[in-house]
């Protein structure tokens, strides 16, 4: 069950699938952009960021593999869940694009419950990811801070020899002469 | 050619996925009526141009549509155009168009009446 709604791209160049696709998920609280073909789905996901993205395979211009293939190349979208938009006799084509790694697939025709099920576990993936990655930065931030903290009070080539986890450290400096020793 | 079986569970289905709004049913159902003609035109235009992988999109958006509407029997059609399409000869199209063109006319039939009911 997710708490609150994502943002959703559909990718279709079928008009009804996506029409149907786009009222169904904004029917279970998500936002909803849509796509008609492959390079219209690239230029939206560079210009705006989506929770998840459902993308049928067979379409003109380019087609769900290069899609897929695209986005799982790119260090800054390979995170995002790709579902599949797949008709049930297309099964080879799931596949192929689940080794591609795609994160799931949504058979023709669709299903509400299922629907909702595989996009709220997409999202639950995306959002711990994102979790991941705003602790990290957090990390990072602290870490600036303490290392700037660090700098204020002692020149560098001592704070540089403290990182390295020196256990004594002798040392004079024209305006100031540095004794240290760190606890065994 | 007997009229359309139209599966009402896949009627039901979109109705469930849009919160039973059949308004939206209505209009939903009107670009299928609106899309259907061009898919099969396409089909024409493809299959005198021997062009196969436009002939196999055209058989694969019309399968798509008509699954989704319960129209099974001409789901089974167009996959089976859809398949000659992929298989890259178009030889064995034979009568199968001319079959789907009718078969959809029941169904846009069938549909109608669903539509106006309501």
């Amino acid at each position: 069950m997710s708490e609150q709604g994502g943002h959703i791209l559909v990718v279709d160049d079928n008009r009804v699938n996506r029409k149907l696709l786009r009222r169904a998920l904004e029917q279970q609280e998500h936002s909803v952009v849509s796509a008609e073909h492959g390079l219209q789905a690239l230029e939206l996901v560079r210009s705006e960021a989506f929770d998840v993205v459902l993308l049928d395979i067979m379409m003109p211009e380019l087609n769900g593999y290069d899609v897929l293939k695209t986005l799982k190349a790119d260090p800054e979208l390979r995170r995002i869940p790709v579902i599949m938009i797949s008709a049930i006799d297309e099964m080879g084509s799931v596949i192929r694009c689940t080794e591609m790694g795609a994160a799931d697939y949504l058979p023709k025709p669709f299903n509400a419950a299922l629907l909702r099920a595989r996009i709220n576990a997409s999202l639950a993936d995306k959002r711990l990811h994102d979790m991941e990655q705003a602790y990290l930065a957090q990390i990072k931030a602290e870490q600036e801070k303490s290392e700037r903290l660090l700098l204020n009070i002692l020149p560098e080539s001592i704070a540089e020899r403290l990182k390295d986890s020196e256990m004594i450290i002798v040392d004079s400096f024209p305006e100031v002469t540095v004794l240290f020793a760190r606890a065994q | 050619m007997t009229g359309a079986e139209i599966d009402r569970t896949a009627i039901d289905a979109i109705l469930d996925s849009v919160g039973g709004d059949v308004t939206f049913l209505a209009e939903l159902m009107d670009e299928f009526l609106a899309d259907s003609p061009e898919q099969i035109s396409d089909m024409h235009q493809a299959f005198s141009a021997g062009d196969a992988e436009s002939f196999r999109r055209a058989a694969h958006s019309l399968k798509s549509n008509s699954a989704s509407f319960g129209a099974i029997e001409l789901a089974e059609m167009c996959k089976e155009l859809e398949n000659i399409g992929k298989s890259g000869n178009l030889d064995a199209v034979g009568n199968i168009l001319t079959d789907v063109e009718s078969m959809y006319t029941n169904v846009k039939s069938a549909l109608e009446e669903i539509r106006d009911k309501g």
